[in-house]
Formats: C-alpha cells, sequence, structure tokens
C-alpha cells in the first residue's frame, strides 16, 4: 500500500515535471527555475493529497542522484586547477560565516542555540547543518523550525535572485557557480541556480557545494564540544551527542559525496564520451523530478515562522560574504 | 520473498541509496542503454 503511495508521488512528480519543462520553453524561463515555481504555484494554492506525499518526499533521493550523475562530467584537470584556491575559499567561508552570524546572533540578543543553528544553517548547508547541529547540541522543536524557516525563506529567494544578479553583472560559469556554491544556502536551491544559469556553472557550484555539505560532521562535533564544556545550558540543556566523536562524523557526513568522489574517477577514467553524455541526460530528468518536490517543498506557511530577528542576522551575513566573496572572485577569477 | 528487497532498499541511509541508484544508471548507460533529452 505505502510502495503504490510512493509510485504514485514519484509519477506525479514526473508528469510535473515534463509539465514544466514544457511550459519553461514556451513562456522563456530555464526548465529548472520552471520545475520550482510550478511546484511552488500548487503547493500554495491546491496543495497536494496527503496520499502521494511519500512519493513527493522522495525527491531529495533523485536531487542527489542526478549530483551524483553529473560528477561523471567533470573533468579533473579543471578540479586541480582550481581547487586549492577554492578550497581555501570554502575553508574561510565556512569559519567566516560561522563567527560572523554567531556574532550578530549574540549582539542582536539571539539565544545561543538558535543562533548556532543559524550559524551553522549559513555556514555549511542549510536545513541539513540545522538538524544536524540541533541533534549534537539538544536544541528543542521550535528553535529548529525557527531558523529552518529562515533559512528556508533564503532559499526561496536566491534561487531566483542569483542567477538575475549574475546575468545582470555578466558573470563567468566559474564565477557564478564557485559564488553560488560557497554562499548560497541548501544543496537543493544551489545545484538549481547553478544548472539555471549554466551547465558549467551548475557543475562548479555543485562542486563547490559538496565540499562545503562535507564539513556538516565537523562543525557538528565543534558545536558538541563547544557547548559541552564551555556555554551554559540557559536555554534547554545540552547532550554530548548521540554515540561517539568518530561515530557522530560518520553519521553526520552526507554518503552521497562518496558516489560524486567515485563518479568522477569513472568519468575520467573508464566512461566514454557517450556514457557520460546519457548520464548528463539522466541528471538532468531527475534534476527536474527533483526541483519540482522542492518546489513543492517551499511553502509560505513554513516560511511564515521565521522572525525578524533570526531573518536579520542571516540577512547581513548573507550579504556580507555574498559581496566580499564576488568581489574576491572577480578580483582573482 | 519480495518484501526483502524493498525491506533492504528501506533501511538504507538516503545517501547510500542514491549511490544505489546512480550506479544502476552507469551501469545501464554502459551496456549501452541510452537516455535522450
Amino acid at each position: 500500500m505505502r510502495a503504490l503511495r510512493v509510485v504514485t508521488g514519484i509519477g506525479v512528480l514526473a508528469i510535473f515535471g515534463v509539465s514544466s519543462r514544457v511550459l519553461a520553453g514556451l513562456i522563456g524561463v530555464n526548465h529548472l527555475i520552471g520545475a520550482i515555481l510550478v511546484g511552488a504555484v500548487i503547493a500554495n494554492t491546491v496543495g497536494i493529497p496527503e496520499y502521494i506525499e511519500p512519493g513527493v518526499n522522495t525527491h531529495k533521493l533523485w536531487l542527489e542522484a542526478g549530483i551524483i550523475l553529473i560528477g561523471a562530467g567533470i573533468v579533473l584537470e579543471e578540479v586541480f586547477s582550481a581547487g586549492p584556491f577554492v578550497l581555501l575559499l570554502v575553508l574561510s567561508v565556512i569559519v567566516g560565516t560561522l563567527v560572523v552570524a554567531e556574532f550578530l546572533a549574540g549582539l542582536l540578543g539571539v539565544k545561543p542555540k538558535l543562533g548556532s543553528l543559524l550559524a551553522s544553517g549559513t555556514s555549511v548547508c542549510g536545513v541539513s547543518a540545522v538538524v544536524s547541529v540541533a541533534g549534537g547540541i539538544d536544541a528543542n522543536e521550535s528553535q529548529i523550525a525557527y531558523a529552518s524557516a529562515t533559512i528556508l525563506l533564503f532559499d526561496a529567494l536566491t534561487i531566483f535572485l542569483y542567477p538575475a544578479i549574475g546575468h545582470l553583472l555578466g558573470l563567468s560559469d566559474f564565477v557564478f557557480g564557485v559564488w553560488s556554491g560557497l554562499t548560497m544556502f541548501s544543496t537543493g536551491p544551489v545545484t538549481a541556480a547553478g544548472f539555471s544559469y549554466s551547465a558549467k556553472a551548475g557543475e562548479w557550484a555543485t562542486l563547490t557545494k559538496l565540499t562545503r555539505n562535507a564539513s556538516i560532521g565537523i562543525v557538528t562535533l565543534l558545536y558538541v564540544l563547544v557547548y559541552s564544556h564551555f556555554r551554559t545550558t540557559t536555554d534547554s540543556g545540552y547532550t554530548s551527542g548521540r554515540g561517539g566523536h568518530i561515530t557522530r562524523l560518520w553519521t553526520d557526513f552526507p554518503k552521497f559525496f562518496i558516489g560524486f568522489i567515485v563518479m568522477i574517477f569513472l568519468g575520467n577514467t573508464v566512461l566514454s564520451t557517450t556514457t557520460i553524455q546519457t548520464l548528463d541526460n539522466a541528471s538532468n530528468w531527475l534534476f527536474l523530478i527533483a526541483f519540482v518536490g522542492l518546489g513543492l517543498d517551499l511553502r509560505l506557511e513554513n516560511l511564515r515562522s521565521a522572525g525578524m530577528i533570526p531573518i536579520l542576522v542571516v540577512f547581513l551575513t548573507l550579504i556580507l560574504f555574498s559581496s566580499l566573496v564576488l568581489a574576491l572572485l572577480l578580483a582573482t577569477a | 520473498m519480495c518484501n526483502r528487497p524493498i525491506e533492504w532498499w528501506q533501511s538504507l541511509d538516503r545517501g547510500w541509496q542514491s549511490i544505489c541508484l546512480s550506479l544502476l544508471i552507469a551501469a545501464c548507460a554502459t551496456i549501452g542503454l541510452r537516455i535522450p533529452w
């Protein structure tokens, strides 16, 4: 019975995906942006029946599978030539964003745990980081919902704003990809913005974002250590985390990153050009389905619970790092 | 009997599921299946 609900939900995603591709072609909008818009409009107007939700909720699986497959088309020489510079930027942005967001949250009177959730969501990988760090520092449900809503609000805005700004400034594929991969929040919106700009920009955006995501375990562990050793438990107690520190690192690590790395090596060694082209086409279909689901998740009712002060903390951090990183990329690339 | 693969699939973390799915697609592409866009 559940299997039927899952299959029906996936079928609905596929139908909406194909329809949005046709519709986007007709009105001259990128098909990925079109898929998100179609999903968001449906979610906020007629809604989707509860029956198909298990299938619709599989959209992150299609996103991750699509990301793994685009690994095959990434040229290793390009990664190695820009790698050290991008890696240095990723590390600087993660540390810098954590410090600035924590500082701003403290300055504006946000409770420590909520501030930490906002800082982790801003610096690492959006809602996944919020949930992961929340588990480590024992944040309560309302803090998680509050921080997630704030991050989702910015995800919803940056999906459309980043490509628009990129086109306005005439950014190169490399600059746009690395910029969005470094400074946008959740993986889905980064991938959508990147690939809606160009295939090359999408590859750089994904590569940069996944490098950021790989630090989720370390950031969570850092918060567990900080909360268990230095911070007082004024807002709801702390925990030293589930299991040992190594277990924690492995539990939080985004496993599909392993598949992405394996696919890069396969694409640069054994896979033929025709096979890589087929995998690229497959990832396009997977993204189309995934982004309809991403749009269906963009429900206004979920965004309304974001408060003004958390929004201000994230907004100031985003503006600061977005402009700093863009200036740096334009000056050096 | 036919529930076992479903149970095994459901027991996997989403990351491993996406790796399995993409490897399956890559295997199909390698043996000649072509997906148009």
